[in-house]
């Protein structure tokens, strides 16, 4: 029982271990790696992600899946581009940004909730859906965004950027949001086991559909960031987010069973993890490609020690 | 609550059922398989409404349309299979739906201070902070039932407090019980364990075929008073065969273990006989069948069968080849729901329906599937029908008809008969009657001791997960009683 609390904790470890000896490797090729400057950049380029996989934790925390999250980003931010080509303000069209990715959210939610499709295959088909339809809004061109609007993405108090502020701020809400309140308890709950939380008398349908509309919101944040960090939306803002958001979640140490793992820091383990990999690969000038491939192996690798985990934790019971 | 009836389609649950509590005391609410207790429960609980009768509380009638209606009155129910969340603390999964919050968040140190409050009260210390998933089945329970406390309950139903605890943590429930007592609250206690009601009930309701036929206060009865009510009286037996059995050993099984599911098990069993396991729920009947056909991992002890006329020792796995199980979870194990007559019955025959190259041949398996029907004239309107849509009994025969086609030497039943109407009973005992005939031998297992008297040559009693004794298929119904009584007391002392 001891031996295996001391295996569990040292699986927990495994990757913050990884992360600091691989970024010591890194700087060992090329100190400036571990620069301040570089710090900062990283935390960065990895805000619009980690907004996203905050979504993701408080989805997969439930024991579900949202594989939507990167086309809900994709229509809110053309919907946004597309009112300020209009004339529409700032303002206004970053709130209605905002809607739509709450109205996806709920879209997934009442498909999942109420027409009881199981929420991989529900937001499988809103994945193309949603793609679709941004498409649609943005004529798959690439829209460009005011000035304004890539001086935000890239704004920065010395050496700290706007969005890692907002980035933490949002993570810590939803963190709170999933430890410290009912909402977050009846989540956790969910994840355990459905029937039983339901046969507790929990909220169970209320929660899911408003845990989709959050994702949904913040994914439509990190869809903002993103394109702000660029100063564009384009036809393929998103793409492919959704997986990288489960493998952020899943290295993160949330495990796909539910029920269990730390949103805020498991989002920025995981996020930083795999930007360290991104940025450092690139650090070195390696090929782009070899970056998917080590990324595929540390999701591998996560997984294989979360299912050590389980198996450990359930020999406990 | 007084007079409740209620029926599921032309089942009949509760015919006439009663229960009388008072504040402080504890009711042992017993009866065999199917006598109503969860139902009567359910209603009491809020889960299902009667078709008619009256609940009171405190000389009020009250109707209750939801377990949180049942609730507002005071009443919680704890069921035997425990709603807790392994990944959640212990003060989170006893506040888990009454959560105490200010603005919207909740504080760590309220609930623990108050969950440390409520435990000690039970006299537990568990640590509020401990996840569930490393506590014990026991300590779940207290989480549980310190959960129910938290609703301030005047009632509370303990659905077989018991069935998984050890001996230890059933003295720890005992303790708590005793407390709770003390604190005014009424509790039926559901059990299966006859000596544990003496150990903590104040009185006895006794319910079969949906009836409550006795509540006695603890010290006018005892043991075998208490099974004989459950089991009640049994209407003339007429045995539905001959004795005219071969003597041929089939199957002997020696000093057999398994860790705690049989302590131990020495027993014979002839060809073309029908050997009767009789025990009560718990006693340890369908872990023993499943033992000897290593479905709960591989047991200590010798398994024999009777090969070119000798006793070969064999493997469980090869007794498991010859051998068809009909388990008593009937809708979970028995038949695949959602599929149809024709895959069900495919299934365990693939080797027969397949043709050359290893590929299922359809008309192979509709042959077989007809043949199934037909045997045991089962009534579905074609073999493309699925399962489910069909009734208790043809599901039944299903499950029969496709082990039957396996040619087994053993045949298994356990408990082949719960759910069914009293026709459908008699066609599978007859089934069991003629497969008995040709030769397969069979070891049955029933709750209902007119069915088992009916049908068995010879009988095994078990108790506490021991083969106690076995008695010849003339014994009357006076001695198969005793004979657990006696030993269910026995171990009581």
């Amino acid at each position: 029982m001891n031996l295996d609390f001391t295996r569990n904790r040292a699986l927990d470890f495994a990757f913050p271990i990884f992360l600091v000896l691989v970024s010591l490797g890194f700087a060992l090729v090329k100190p400036s790696f571990l620069g301040l400057e570089n710090i900062f950049g990283m935390l960065h380029a990895m805000a619009p992600i980690a907004i996203i996989s905050t979504g993701m934790a408080l989805i997969v925390i439930m024991g579900k899946l949202d594989i939507s999250l990167g086309s809900i980003a994709l229509v809110s931010m053309g919907v946004s581009a597309t009112l300020l080509q209009s004339g529409y303000g700032f303002i206004s069209s970053t709130v209605i940004a905002l809607l739509v990715g709450a109205i996806l959210g709920a879209v997934n939610g009442f498909i999942i909730c109420i027409l009881k499709v199981n929420p991989l295959i529900a937001t499988l088909g809103t994945m193309l859906a949603f793609r679709g339809l941004g498409n649609q809004i943005t004529d798959a061109h690439v829209v460009v965004l005011p000035d304004g609007f890539r001086a935000l993405g890239n704004f920065s108090l010395g050496i700290i950027y706007f969005d890692t502020v907002i980035c933490l701020v949002l993570l810590i809400s939803v963190h709170v949001l999933h430890r410290r309140t009912k909402f977050g308890k009846v989540v956790t709950a969910i994840g355990n086991d459905e029937t039983t939380a339901e046969r507790v008398g929990l909220p169970v349908t209320r929660t899911i559909f408003f845990s989709f509309v959050i994702a949904g919101m913040l994914a439509s944040i990190g869809g903002f960031f993103a394109s702000a960090q660029v100063g564009a939306v384009t036809s393929f803002l998103g793409k492919g987010l959704e997986f990288t958001a489960v493998a952020v979640v899943v290295v993160g140490g949330i495990s796909l069973f539910g029920g269990r793992g730390s949103i805020l820091w498991g989002v920025i383990l995981g996020s930083l993890t795999f930007e360290v990999i991104r940025s450092g690969l690139n650090y070195l000038g390696a090929n782009p490609y070899f970056y998917q491939l080590i990324g595929g192996i540390v999701i591998f690798i996560a997984m294989y020690a979360a299912v050590i985990k389980m198996g450990y934790s359930a020999n406990d019971s | 609550m007084q007079n409740i009836k209620k029926t599921y389609g032309p089942i009949t649950a509760l015919s006439n059922a009663s229960i009388l509590l008072k504040e402080g005391s504890v009711v042992a609410l017993v009866g065999a398989n199917g006598a109503g207790k969860s139902t009567l429960m359910n209603i009491l609980g809020g889960i299902t409404a009667q078709d008619d009768g009256e609940l009171l509380v405190n000389d009020k009638k009250v109707n209750f349309n939801s377990p949180v209606d049942a609730a507002r009155y005071g009443i919680q129910f704890v069921h035997q299979e425990l709603s807790i969340f392994k990944t959640m603390t212990v003060a989170e999964n006893i506040f888990i739906n009454q959560f105490p919050a200010q603005f919207g968040i909740i504080s760590k140190q309220v609930i623990e201070s108050t969950t440390k409050q409520l435990l000690a009260e039970l006299g537990s210390n568990l640590n509020p902070h401990h996840y569930v998933e490393s506590l014990s089945t026991g300590d779940c329970q207290m989480v549980v039932i310190a959960r129910a406390m938290l609703g301030n309950p005047k009632i509370l139903i303990l659905d077989e407090p018991t069935s998984s605890l050890s001996k230890y943590e059933k003295e720890k429930l005992n303790l708590v019980i005793g407390r709770l007592k003390e604190a005014g609250v009424a509790i039926i206690y559901i059990t299966h364990f006859i000596s544990e009601i003496f150990e903590v009930c104040d009185s006895v309701t006794v319910m079969r075929n949906g009836v409550t036929i006795s509540s006695q206060a603890i010290h006018e009865t005892d043991n075998s008073k208490i099974i004989e009510l459950m089991l009640g009286d049994v209407a003339s037996i007429e045995k539905k065969r001959k004795k005219e059995r071969s003597e041929n050993i089939f199957l002997k099984v020696d000093k057999l273990q398994n860790e705690n599911k049989v302590k131990e098990a020495s027993f014979e069993l002839n060809k073309g006989e029908i050997l009767g396991i009789w025990g009560l729920l718990g006693s340890g009947r369908t872990e023993l069948v499943r033992s000897i056909i290593g479905l709960d991992g591989e047991p200590k002890g010798t398994i024999l069968i009777s090969r070119h006329g000798k006793l070969t020792p064999v493997s469980t796995e090869y007794l498991s080849g010859i051998t068809a199980y009909v388990s008593e979870d009937r809708r979970g194990e028995g038949v695949l729901l959602p599929m149809s007559v024709l895959k069900n019955t495919a299934l365990p025959n693939l080797k027969k329906v397949s043709g050359n190259l290893g590929m299922i041949m359809l008309n192979k398996a509709r042959n077989l599937a007809t043949r199934v029907i037909n045997s045991l004239s089962i009534k579905v309107s074609n073999f493309d029908q699925t399962v489910g849509t069909l009734s208790g009994g043809n599901q039944q025969k299903i499950v029969f008809g496709k082990w039957l086609e396996t040619e087994p030497d053993l045949l298994i039943l356990d408990e082949p008969t719960r759910g069914l109407d009293i026709s459908a009973k008699g066609e599978i005992l007859k089934i069991a009657t003629d497969l008995a005939n040709n030769g397969v031998s069979i070891l049955f297992i029933s709750s209902e001791l007119e069915e088992l008297m009916k049908i068995s040559d010879r009988y095994l009693i078990i108790s506490e997960r021991y083969v106690v004794a076995e008695l010849p298929g003339d014994s009357t119904q006076d001695t198969l009683i005793s004979a657990l009584s006696k030993n269910v007391q026995g171990s009581a002392a």
